[in-house]
């Protein structure tokens, strides 16, 4: 009966530890998983460039969602056709996580990389599937689609971007928010870009292992 | 009714055993145990070989057994050859290993194997209905918390008692209460 | 960070080994708590020997506490553990009727293969009855899978989901409960082993 006494005891207790120590937030997940996630955005598989972001826009065969993770005033200056803009704290709230679509691509962007990296992070913890960041973010996607320079782009300029601060560098007279002519580009008249496809086909319902069912 | 068997592990030290192989498993595998979905790919892939017209007309079949690679090449299959193993190994440390049959000492043993086989086939349909059994939904499902495990749990439970009065015959001795 | 890769980090031959280790673990660990013997299992649901609800909910605590703990500590990943997705009510049906089974036939599939490998007699009729049940499902699934495949289904919810309580509170609760159908239990069968003890003498 002693023994029995000392595990039901050690038993509760390591639930009341539980209970106070609570469970790791999204943040600290990131962070012990810090090293993994770093490497993994240094292999460059999930950035998409802006071409391929177009062609997966005008392909109706495809799910997407495109959330933008900038200032609500970059957002109503300019921003891509049907993106969504998604307040930091949201990317932490597990409801909001669960009710995400399915067999979607998710595509993050800022406007250059390292807010849209970060917010993939914390999507990526929380077991996101078909997850993107859109390489160059909204700077990449301006120097291609917009209009002051010129079509002539090399795909170099976009990856050029990553390092950037990821402040907004083109200028706009007034806020158009998704009414610039760049937020929705015309495919027939856009510059041809050659890109490396990075964007993995969303297959049926891929079922985890585990269980008998 | 036994009351204490002798060389039979203490209950909660066999759970807490048993509890420390399934954390194993959900660190190693990122999930639990099974048992029954490794029996019902054999029976599926029996089928297949005996009659694979039909496995075409059956989108469960399909599903069972038609998937990228050999269906018995799943870690259901694998697992369940340790089972056995273990059920072996353990059955010679402990003397308990030599052909026989377990019943209720107010029936034979004949009727003692056609209710086995009779439960058998019951639970092969419950487990399959529930996609899962003791092992992955109970136990496995349980630890991590899955609602659905927990109802298919009391659910078990509540089967299992409710019937058990009307098939008392089976296992009690006299006196039927 | 757990849970591995382990097809990445030993191959798939490996892995499977592993399977095979793990079902070693785990049949053994049946076989030792008397599960290879239907009179043990059946014995539960007569209330005068609880050892399946004690081994059962033994195991589910300290799988449950262990992971929940290596999980706050930081080295698993409790989100990428597979949760068994929720079917209510094919779940609730299977259940019953898988409980039935049960205390007909007197094992469940994994404590039947350790009976069979015991070479039980018994065990090898429960398997080939499972055989059975699973094949008269497959054949006549097709009807009913609408139910089978969306009656309920809620996808992977936990219980925390379902009652809006963080992990924590859901975990002590479980041990509560756990900790108070043990004492229930010994109570139940100190019980029935002092009136049998007592019908004896008369």
């Amino acid at each position: 009966m002693n023994r029995k006494r000392v595990a039901a005891l050690v038993a509760v207790a390591a639930a009341v530890g539980l209970l106070l120590m609570g469970r790791p937030t999204v943040e600290e997940r990131v962070s012990a998983r810090a090293p993994e996630l770093q490497s993994r955005l240094e292999t460059r598989r999930v950035h998409i460039h802006p071409a391929e972001l177009l062609d997966v826009i005008n392909n109706y065969n495809t799910r997407l969602r495109i959330v933008d993770v900038r200032d609500e005033s970059d957002f109503n200056l300019f921003h891509i056709l049907d993106s969504v803009r998604v307040p930091w704290a949201r990317l932490q709230d597990p409801a909001w996580v669960r009710a995400l679509p399915t067999h979607t691509v998710t595509v993050l962007v800022s406007n250059d990389e390292r807010r849209a990296e970060e917010a993939w992070k914390r999507l990526a913890v929380q077991n996101v599937p078909h997850l993107y960041v859109l390489e160059g973010g909204i700077n990449g996607w301006l120097d291609l689609y917009g209009e002051a320079p010129t079509g002539a782009v090399s795909s170099g300029s976009a990856a050029g971007h990553a390092a950037g601060d990821d402040t907004l560098r083109h200028g706009f007279s007034a806020a158009l928010g998704s009414r610039h002519p760049a937020s929705d580009p015309d495919p027939l008249h856009a510059p041809r870009v050659e890109y490396e496809r990075k964007v993995k086909p969303i297959g049926p319902t891929v079922r985890k292992a585990g269980g008998c069912g | 009714m036994t009351r204490k068997q002798k060389g039979y592990m203490n209950p909660y030290v066999a759970g807490g055993f048993l509890g420390v192989v399934l954390f194993l498993s959900f660190v190693l595998f990122g999930h639990g145990l099974g048992a029954s979905g490794g029996v019902a790919k054999i029976v599926g892939v029996v089928q297949d070989t005996v009659a694979p017209g039909r496995t075409d007309g059956s989108a469960y079949l399909v599903d069972l057994v038609r998937g990228a690679g050999n269906p018995l090449d799943t870690w259901l299959v694998y697992e369940i050859l340790g089972v056995m193993i273990g059920g072996f190994l353990s059955g010679i440390l402990s003397g308990r290993l030599r052909p026989e049959t377990f019943k209720g000492p107010r029936i034979g043993v004949g009727t003692r194997w056609a209710a086995a086989f009779a439960g058998g086939a019951i639970a092969g349909f419950g487990v399959r209905l529930a996609r899962g059994c003791t092992s992955s939904q109970a136990l496995s499902g349980g630890a991590v918390l899955s609602a659905g495990s927990w109802a298919f749990m009391f659910s078990v439970f509540g089967g299992a008692y409710l019937l058990a009065y009307f098939v008392r015959r089976l296992w009690t001795e006299g006196d039927a209460r | 960070m757990m849970p591995l890769d382990l097809n990445a980090l030993v191959g798939h031959t490996g892995q499977n080994l592993f399977y095979v280790l793990t079902g070693i673990g785990f049949g053994f660990a049946l076989e030792q708590a008397g599960f290879g013997n239907a009179r043990n299992l059946a014995a539960q649901f007569y209330l005068k020997d609880m050892r399946v609800l004690k081994v059962m909910f033994s195991a589910i605590v300290t799988a449950m506490l262990l992971l929940y703990w290596a999980g706050a500590l930081g080295w698993v990943e409790v989100e990428r553990v597979f949760v068994n997705p929720t079917h209510l009510w094919p779940g609730i049906l299977g259940g019953f009727i898988f409980g039935v089974g049960f205390v007909i036939g007197g094992y469940c599939p994994g404590t039947a293969l350790v009976s069979l490998s015991t070479l039980k007699l018994d065990g090898l009729f429960f398997v080939l009855g499972l055989g059975a049940g699973m094949f008269v499902f497959g054949e006549t699934i097709d009807g009913w899978r609408a139910f089978w495949d969306r009656s309920g289904f809620y996808g992977e919810v936990t219980l925390m989901q379902v009652f809006g309580l963080p992990a924590g509170v859901v975990v002590l609760a479980v041990v509560l409960m756990a900790l108070g159908m043990f004492f229930g239990a010994e109570k139940i069968e100190a019980y029935f082993a002092r009136r049998d003890a007592e019908g004896g003498r008369r």
